[in-house]
């Protein structure tokens, strides 16, 4: 059993993480600081029950992804589970792969992220569907195991697959589509 | 580095593999023993290599970007705020407790 006086010294080093998050499930600031206030609240007093030495970090972002569905979703009068058009694999890569290797001298990931502003990939993000945006924000910027995610979500691995894999193609088809539409020029 | 064409990429059941197992690979979600062989493989086979530093870079980039953002300077201090209350109210009904 943890000890509360303790909750703050633990929870709070993962707090520019969890806000982070909270911002891409609710894509604005002021909802993303309420759904944290929230997390922190129901996770401090259930830190009675969390379990010393299992994996804190996974246990908050439990708490996180609760939160957001039961109280957010709440809200929306209809629920965001709309379905995505397949895409074609590799999307980006076959877009924009060849053009890449033209800047030398950067490490790679920032040359290929130079196609893209930072408000195009969050807006890219935003754009997906619900049940698309939290397994991707949860697998690749998170960087849960499927089992993780499944259990967060409460949906079966095979669903957490397979949104995966529709909406990270859906995600390079929105940044392809923000940088065409600027002309797919580098931005630094 | 062995030379491929487009051609080749599709009849080998190796890049055919790798590729099937892209997002498995990335997500830390393959045993041991298929790590391995993948790894193996992208170290002969430059076009799936760079199919999988494709993915990964464009991982690594949209990470950096969202967690990037921080909050308001002034929210941390109220999230600890709010922590010190509730710790003070749960001394408060429990006296000497704890
Ligand atoms: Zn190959
Ligand atoms: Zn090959």
């Amino acid at each position: 059993m943890a000890d509360q006086t303790l909750f703050a010294d633990e929870a709070m080093p993962f707090m520019n993480q969890i806000y982070s998050a909270a911002l891409r499930m609710t894509r604005n600031a002021s909802d993303a600081e309420d759904l944290v206030q929230e997390t922190y609240l129901r996770a401090y007093r259930g830190f009675g029950g969390f379990k010393e030495g299992s994996n804190l970090r996974a246990w908050l972002y439990r708490i996180l992804t609760n939160t957001f569905i039961n109280q957010y979703r709440a809200r929306q009068r209809r629920p965001d589970e709309t379905e995505l058009d397949e895409q074609e694999d590799l999307y980006l890569l076959r877009r924009i792969g060849g053009l890449e290797a033209v800047n030398a001298g950067r490490s790679a990931e920032d040359e290929l992220m130079d196609y893209f502003t930072d408000g195009e990939v969050t807006s890219a993000l935003d754009d997906l569907p619900e049940n698309f945006r939290l397994p991707v924000l949860l697998a690749d910027v998170e960087g849960f195991s499927y089992k993780e995610i499944a259990e967060m979500l409460d949906v079966p691995i095979g669903t957490v697959m397979s949104r995966l894999h529709r909406g990270r193609k859906a995600l390079q088809k929105g940044l392809y589509d923000y940088a065409s539409s600027r002309g797919l020029s580098p931005t630094s | 580095m062995t030379d491929h064409d487009e051609a080749h990429e599709h009849l080998d059941g190796y890049c055919v593999d790798a590729l099937r197992e892209l997002y498995l690979y990335l997500d830390g979600e393959l045993t041991v023993e298929r790590r391995v062989t993948i790894e193996v493989h992208l170290n002969e086979c430059s076009p799936c290599m760079e199919k999988y530093e494709f993915e990964e870079e464009l991982r690594i980039g949209i990470r950096k970007v969202v967690q990037g953002v921080e909050p308001a300077p002034e929210f941390r201090g109220q999230l600890l705020g709010m922590i010190d209350q509730l710790v003070e109210a749960d001394r408060q009904s429990n006296p000497g407790g704890g």
